[in-house]
């Protein structure tokens, strides 16, 4: 039962849409943080059982301190000590992971709908794309993610975190893939019957077989009725 | 049983902290995305809501003060007592969690 519940664990390690094997700046990060936070939660719950475990093989130990002594030190301090770096590094994280003005990457808009996703590039003559992001590799792009009905979320798990798409407003992310190859997307916010099969595919190219790829797909979409 | 019941009503009281903490984050959430939408100046968007959170962090810690300071009935015995204690350390723990929830808002970016 242990192998087993190991086994189930370990496959969100790795495959198409793990947040644990990233390929992007954004996505290691955020697998960083989560490392840490497991890192922190593994302490902490060491400690509470080591604790525990003292507690029920000798009895009386610990009684020696005043239970108010006991909820301040492992109720509040035992806590702080972990938590408060914990939340410092998410927020500075967090900070860096921002798609801030200044430098200017290439834009891409995810427009969602009941449950599509059609891609625009307007930097290389407003051509489209359907459920299939082309991205040059090596390189930031900021992708402008909107909605054209309910809210739904915009997630490609190996290269960034998530996004909501959202009626009416624009949300920006900023996302790189470092290695060429093929990675899949998933909306992320439940958007009715169709939402668990609103995937996409993001191919990334080598920069320079870039322009020939999303010419080539995008094509393809336009053929198609 | 010692003394008369404390009368429910006052069992509001443990809420109170949390009350503040929670009007906090409504108007500064709001406040920020008025703020951002609106295209604010980002120092100003920053004093308004350093300002809001003054203003609720002065309401803590007033309420604090006062029911710190603030001597339970007699005649409500033990109980008020109890309440009394832990209605303080509620508003304690609000303040702290004031503090360190919103605190950040103030000096990381505001818009993009």
């Amino acid at each position: 039962m242990v192998v087993a519940g190991l086994m189930a664990a370990l496959c969100g390690c790795s495959g198409p849409l793990s947040t644990l094997d990233p390929s992007g700046p954004s996505a290691a990060s955020i697998a960083l943080l989560w490392w840490v936070m497991l890192a922190g939660a593994g302490v902490l719950f060491a400690l509470v059982l080591t604790l525990f475990l003292l507690v029920v093989l000798r009895p009386g130990w610990g009684s020696r301190l005043p239970s108010s002594r006991w909820i301040v030190l492992g109720g509040l301090a035992l806590p702080a000590v972990i938590l408060l770096p914990l939340i410092c590094y998410g927020l500075l994280a967090g900070e860096r992971l921002l798609p801030l003005p200044g430098h200017s990457p290439p834009r891409i808009e995810a427009v969602a709908r009941q449950w599509v996703w059609t891609f625009r590039y307007p930097d290389r003559g407003n051509v489209a794309t359907t459920n299939v992001l082309h991205l040059p590799a090596g390189t930031p792009v900021d992708i402008d993610v909107s909605s054209e009905d309910v809210i739904h979320a915009f997630w490609v798990p190996r290269l960034a975190g998530k996004i909501d798409a959202v009626p009416g407003q624009v949300n920006h992310l900023r996302i790189q893939a470092d290695t060429p190859g093929r990675y899949e997307g998933q909306c992320n916010e439940f958007c009715g019957v169709g939402h668990a099969r609103m995937h996409f595919v993001v191919i990334v190219d080598r920069p320079a077989d870039y322009p020939a790829a999303l010419a080539a797909a995008a094509a393809t979409t336009k053929a198609e009725p | 049983m010692n003394g008369r019941a404390v009368p429910p009503r006052r069992l509001w009281l443990l809420a109170a902290g949390f009350l503040v903490w929670c009007s906090a984050l409504v108007v500064l959430y709001a406040l920020h995305a008025i703020g951002c939408a609106f295209g604010w100046q980002a120092g100003a968007l920053r004093w308004s809501l350093a300002i809001v959170l003054f203003v609720h962090l002065i309401v803590i810690a007033w309420m604090w003060r006062h029911l710190a300071t603030a001597r339970p009935e007699p005649k409500l015995g033990q109980a008020a007592v109890f309440l009394q204690t832990v209605v303080v350390w509620t508003l304690i723990a609000a303040l702290v969690a004031t503090v360190i929830t919103f605190a950040p808002s103030l000096v990381l970016k505001t818009c993009i």
